[in-house]
């Protein structure tokens, strides 16, 4: 999965790209614990509802 | 938050990459969280201090850089296509595929791509060895560059 970093309020988190609806099911499952100021990105292809 | 043992904030991103509603996720919850016009989640750490209103800034990075292609735009924000097969393109400035990535595609500039034509016109034309060995040695000095990330692949000129 590819990685990007991404800037909120001066705080430079590098987090992970879901993209494929697989990437995007799978999300954070089973993930036990999360680095400091990692986290993981969900891009959806159109403007629409979302459900998490 | 189905089988997600840890807690989560998750941020609810638009569009314009303003932050629209923050929920904290309750581990391993059923419950799914709902939101419209919605372009982006962001799941990180609990208290992360993020809130409705705040702006998103993808930083351009190396990193970035990767046989899938996720690129950014000028502007910063991300650009990447998906097909309907699933496959992921190439896009030319006006957002059309220009071409379809399979995954580890070396990409030529313009303008080395007009010296290689050079090159290979000569090679053509002489049927020499040397101007065959002179093509070959363009071929691999582009493609190394691209292996050992020089700034001509990174920043624009």
């Amino acid at each position: 999965m590819d990685k990007l970093k991404i800037k909120i309020k001066d705080v430079t988190y590098n987090v992970e790209v879901a993209i494929t609806d697989e990437e995007r099911e799978k999300g954070l499952q089973g993930v036990k614990s999360l680095p400091q100021n990692e986290g993981m990105l969900f891009v959806f292809n159109d403007t629409e509802e979302v459900s998490i | 938050m189905k089988d997600t043992p840890i807690p989560l904030d998750i941020i609810f991103i638009d569009e314009e990459l303003n932050v629209k509603s923050v929920y904290t996720g309750t581990p391993n919850s059923e419950e799914m969280m709902t939101e419209q016009n919605v372009s982006f989640v962001l799941e990180l750490n609990p208290n992360s201090g993020i809130e409705v209103g705040d702006e998103i800034e993808f930083s351009p990075n190396k990193q970035g850089r990767s046989d899938r292609m996720t690129s950014l735009n000028e502007d910063g924000s991300l650009r990447s296509k998906e097909n309907d097969d699933g496959k992921m393109s190439v896009l030319n400035e006006n957002g059309d595929v220009q071409m379809l990535l399979e995954g580890g595609e070396r990409i030529f500039s313009r303008a080395n791509t007009k010296i290689l034509i050079k090159f290979a016109k000569k090679a053509s034309a002489t049927k020499k060895d040397s101007d065959y060995k002179a093509l070959g040695k363009r071929v691999f000095k582009f493609l190394n560059a691209q292996d050992k990330n020089e700034p001509e692949y990174v920043t624009k000129k």
